[in-house]
Formats: structure tokens, sequence, C-alpha cells
């Protein structure tokens, strides 16, 4: 499997935008969670992040989603580089409550305060992997 | 190819090639150096491509190790929505052609606060910065003698020890028993996480050294009693975020010395940058309003580097906003040939500011007089003329924990603190105390009292300069949201934009 990270950020990003002119919640949130993972992931394979003949990052920890990837990138990013890119990152862990099982969820659970927070945290992904990639680093 | 030669080639290629293009071009310098370009959309159409299949082939193939491949050479904004790319205030121009800017967005480590924008709203209380392009030329010194020197005259001064790799003053002033509970490093890791509130009141003490005088000097260390393990919280200190998301570290500064200016009500506020280049003693030089001492020796250490600086300053869109807020001071004096270390000083510190910062004389001067910022050799008033600090033997083993030697301090900052008096203090704040600088006064040619700071004295053409050219007007305001669906729900519910704004990449 050849992965871009690069391009899967911002393709879910795209498709989370346009469901969301439509007030399609549910699967927008779903879209949010991947291309925050995407995100983060581009910028950890800049920094040093192994990944697998599949293109899976090789280490256990960091082959999740952004439920769990959110706290390991902050543990990952180290040093003056690491800082960078953790600056436009929230400390805390707003995608603690996303899972992607969450699709087969009915469409009422998806409100727009929940919703708002993971754009906020997906937004602040995509910065992050821009400065990376204006950085050359990518 | 070289770093050097790099940028001006790119920028050449990028002249040649903006008329075909017929856009905006931002050439992006990344962390390595490397350079490629940042254009509005994909090209449409065969002219288009054709035009930009060519440019990014010169620039791949022109730049050498500092390009990169044809097929990464070129990026697009459209393709990237959502990465929050630079807006076009955050990039230099370079050159002008065919009705189009060509730009550039300089991507750097650190330092990229020298070129931070300087506060232009005058600053209550006064704000003066220290700084000095290398240790032991006596600059944390100065700024405890001046502080006591004002907590004579009855002003209320607060120091603040941001030398933080080395921190100095604040203990200097403040015994062990003394300090307060947290420094400023304490502040800047529980700030990141909206916590600051929390020590707000515990980081000011007051020093000592003013006991038996009418004001009273406070102190904020760079740690307190309670800061614990320093290393741990120093790295974390320069992270540009604050409690409401990304934040630039000058912004963050600022709100410190705010809030302890709201606290503690200070007249004065004395700032000790730490030594050298960093972007740390970029942001109290630039974004705090301040006065800025900078201290030199006759060295030729000093000079170069003050010359790097100076040299950097002179691209800087706002150069005319920073440069009458400097002043060049003269440390650690010796005691012999004063009279030609002091001449010798003068030049080197002219020269800098004539080769960067002063405004040339252009050939014809009839021609729209207009007052430009320009100071002969020896003008008093000018601020590359250095306001002597003599050195001196009590100075070696000089406590401001414990009394000060008033003689040494007057016969070492005799000429500075009348100098600086009559240059920033209000002639009615200094009455009572004219015995002290009338004594001054007869000890030579630096202790003389400054003339009222005349400022431009000189009337030149500053708009015919080649080296402070017109400011470039800032295209500011707040960055747009790149949010497509933000933009359709504010013109469905004819609303405004999306409230989430982008602070900066």
């Amino acid at each position: 499997m050849d992965s871009d990270f690069l391009d899967t950020a911002q393709r879910h990003w795209d498709d989370a935008e346009l469901l969301l002119t439509q007030d399609r919640l549910a699967t927008a949130d779903h879209l949010l969670g991947i291309s925050a993972e995407c995100a983060l992931k581009a910028v950890m394979v800049a920094l040093g992040m192994g990944l697998n003949a599949r293109g899976a990052p090789k280490a256990r920890e960091h082959m999740v989603h952004i439920d769990g990837l959110w706290a390991a990138f902050q543990s990952f990013a180290q040093g003056r580089m690491g800082a960078r890119y953790i600056e436009p990152l929230e400390p805390g862990h707003p995608f603690g409550d996303w899972s992607p099982g969450q699709r087969y969820w009915n469409r009422s659970r998806f409100t727009d305060s929940r919703v708002d927070q993971h754009w906020s945290a997906c937004e602040a992904s995509l910065r992050t992997l821009g400065r990376c990639l204006l950085d050359g680093v990518l | 190819m070289d770093f050097n030669k790099a940028l001006e080639t790119a920028r050449q290629i990028a002249v040649d090639h903006v008329g075909e293009l017929d856009t905006d071009i931002v050439l992006v310098r990344d962390l390595f150096g490397r350079i490629r370009a940042l254009l509005d959309h994909l090209p449409k159409g065969k002219k288009e491509k054709d035009a930009t299949k060519s440019f990014a082939k010169a620039l791949s193939s022109g730049l050498g190790n500092y390009g990169y491949p044809q097929r990464d050479t070129l990026i697009y904004r459209s393709n990237l929505e959502g990465l929050c790319l630079p807006e076009e205030y955050q990039a230099s121009v370079l050159a002008t052609q065919d009705g189009h800017e060509i730009r550039l967005h300089d991507r750097l480590l650190t330092g990229s606060e020298w070129h931070a924008e300087p506060m232009r709203e005058p600053q209550r209380p006064k704000r003066f910065t220290f700084f000095s392009i290398k240790g032991g030329v006596g600059r944390s010194t100065t700024a405890i003698i001046l502080a006591r020197h004002l907590a004579r005259l009855g002003k209320r001064v607060l120091i603040v020890d941001l030398d933080l790799e080395s921190p100095g003053v604040g203990s200097s002033l403040l015994p062990e028993e003394q300090l307060p509970e947290y420094g400023v490093v304490d502040w800047f890791v529980e700030d990141a996480l909206g916590n600051a509130a929390a020590i707000r009141d515990q980081m000011v003490a007051s020093s000592r050294l003013a006991d038996d005088l009418p004001g009273e000097i406070l102190v904020a260390p760079s740690y307190g009693r309670r800061t614990g393990d320093y290393l741990p919280k120093l790295g974390r200190c320069y992270l540009e975020r604050g409690p409401n998301g990304p934040e630039q570290w000058t912004h963050r500064l600022q709100r410190l010395i705010e809030l302890h200016e709201a606290s503690h009500q200070p007249d004065i506020v004395l700032l000790d940058s730490r030594t050298g280049l960093h972007d740390s003693s970029a942001a109290l030089v630039l974004a705090m309003g301040a006065q800025t001492l900078l201290f030199a020796v006759e060295s030729r250490q000093t000079w170069k580097v003050y010359g790097f600086l100076f040299g950097h300053w002179r691209q800087h869109p706002s150069v005319r906003d920073l440069r009458d807020k400097l002043w060049i001071v003269a440390g650690m004096v010796p005691e012999t040939d004063r009279e030609s270390y002091l001449d010798k000083l003068t030049e080197h510190s002219w020269n800098l500011f004539m080769e960067n910062l002063y405004d040339e004389a252009p050939p014809d001067t009839e021609d729209v007089p207009t007052e430009g910022f320009t100071f002969d050799l020896k003008e008093e008033a000018a601020p590359h003329t250095p306001r002597p600090v003599f050195w001196h033997r009590g100075l070696q083993t000089f406590d401001p924990s414990s009394s000060l030697d008033v003689q040494m301090a007057d016969a070492a900052y005799g000429a500075f603190l009348t100098w600086f008096d009559q240059a920033f203090l209000p002639e009615d704040e200094l009455r009572g105390h004219r015995t002290i600088h009338s004594r001054r006064r007869s000890e030579g040619r630096f202790s003389m009292p400054c003339r009222p700071i005349p400022r431009c004295t000189v009337a030149l053409r500053s708009r015919a300069s080649p080296i402070c050219p017109p400011r470039t007007q800032r295209r500011s305001g707040p960055t747009r949201c790149w949010s497509k669906a933000c933009e359709v729900r504010a013109r469905a519910s004819g609303g405004r934009h999306c409230s989430r704004r982008i602070i900066g990449s």
C-alpha cells in the first residue's frame, strides 16, 4: 500500500467541508477524524517515523486512529523541530470522544458542538501540516 | 550555487517569468534554504501551462541544490486549501515587475523575531530594554544602578530579568530569601496551559536596595523560590502557544509585561535582555515599544555582530518606527586613554548607523526638502553617540543586595545617568536633584549635560534615500478563514464569515 498522508489529509478535509455545507454532520465528523490522523501522520513521517512495507507506521503505538494518535504525536514530536509542529495543536484531547466505529451511529448523535470541536482540531492539524510543507521538511 | 546566490537567482528567474505567468509570485525559502514558488491556482489553458512549466524548469535547474525537483517546484494555494498558507503580508517584496509582485516568504527555525513589527504606540509606563552583543559589558549592573537612581528620584521601577539562559539581575537584587515564589519561566509554562492566574500575584518582590529611598525597585526575576528544576521549564519557555491557541512569543511576552504593569503600576520598566542575537532579545528590542540601550565595547566582534543586525534592519519595512528608539551605550570604558577609546567607539558607531539606519544625503538637497534622520559624527544628541559607563574597580565587587557605594556609582555612571535624566525624564521630575547633575558637569567631556533630544536635526529629502525606502504598505487585517463550508454557511445565513481566524502559520 502506498500511503500518501498529505493528499489524504486534504482529500478528507475537502470532503468533510463539502458535507458541512449541507449540514451532514455525521459523516463529516468521521472524515474530520481521518483527515486529522493523516495530517499528523504526514508530519510524523517527515520527522522520521518509520513505515512498514504497507505504508503504515512501524511502531504499534503509532498504528492508531486520531483518538489515540493526538497524544502519541505530542510524545513523538520532540526538540526544536517537534515544537514547531506541536504549537498549533491544543494540549488537551479534542478527539478523545471520536472513534472510527462511530460511523455506524445514528446521525442524531452528532451535535454541532461536537463537530465544531473536531473541525477546529482538524484545522489545527492541517496548520501543522502546512508548516511542515513550507519548511521543506515534508 | 550557494545560499546567497540562490535567492538572487530565484528572484531574477521570477522577474523573467512573471510577465508570462501574469500573477504574483511568492518565493518560499524553506528551513534548508531551498526555494520554490507558491502560486494562486493551477494553470488553465495551454498558454498558462506552458508558462508555469517553463518557470518550474528554470527554477529547478537554475537553483541546483537550493531548488526542488521540477515536479515539486511549484505549489498552488488552490491545491492546498486548509493548510493555512502564508498571507501576503507574511512575505517581503523582492521586486515588482509587469504589475505583479515577487515576494519572499522565509521559513526560519529561529531568528524570525528580528523581523517583527515594532510597537508604535507610546508606552505608559516608559519601557527600556538593555541589550548587548556580548556578556561582561556591564549591562545588568547598569540596569541595577539606573533602577536605584530612579528610585532615588522617587520613581517606582520594575526591573524584569529576561536573560533566561543566564539569569542575573533578579538574583543580584534579591537574596534567596527575598525571591518571590515564582519567576518568568514559571509564568510561560503555566500560561501555555491557561494556568497563569494561579501564580500571577507571586512573581514580583521589592528590593532592599531602595529601602532608604523615596521610590521603590520591584523585581520580576527569572526564577523564584518554588521554581524547582529550572532547565525543564526553560526548555518550554519559547513555545509559541498561549492559553487560547497559537500565539507568537512576542505577544506572550507583551502580555506578561502588561500583566506586571497593571498589577504593580510602575513608573518605569527596565527589561534586561539576554546577550546576542536571540529571538527573545528581538522581542525585547522590537516589540515592547521600549527605548533600547545597545551596549558596546570597542571590539571587532561588537561591530561585526551589530553590523549583521543593523544590516538586517535595513530591509525592515518598519525601520522608521524602530531606529529612533536605539541608543548606543559604551560599557566598561577603560580608566586610561578614555578620549581616544571613545573617539574610536564613536566612529565605529557612527559608521554603523550611517551605513544602515541614517538617511543618506541625496546629491541634490534642494528639491522637496523634508526632515531626515541623520546626525553628524560629533552630534551629542545622536543615537550613535556612546553614553559612557566608566570602568571602576569598585564595580568588580559590587553587591546590589547590600548598600551602594555612592562615590563609585557617581564616578562610573555619572555621565550616563545625566544623559538618561535629560533624555527621558521630564524637566519637572528632576527638580530638587540638580546638585548631582551640576557636580557631574565638571567631570569632563562626556559628563556634559546633553541637549534635549532633537530628533531629525538635518533637513533632508528622506524619500530619495536609497537606504530607507518608503515603507511598504503592510497588508494586514484578519487572516481569512480557509473553510469553504464556513463561507457557504455565512452566505446562506447572511451573517459574518466564520469567527475562527487563522492566527498565523
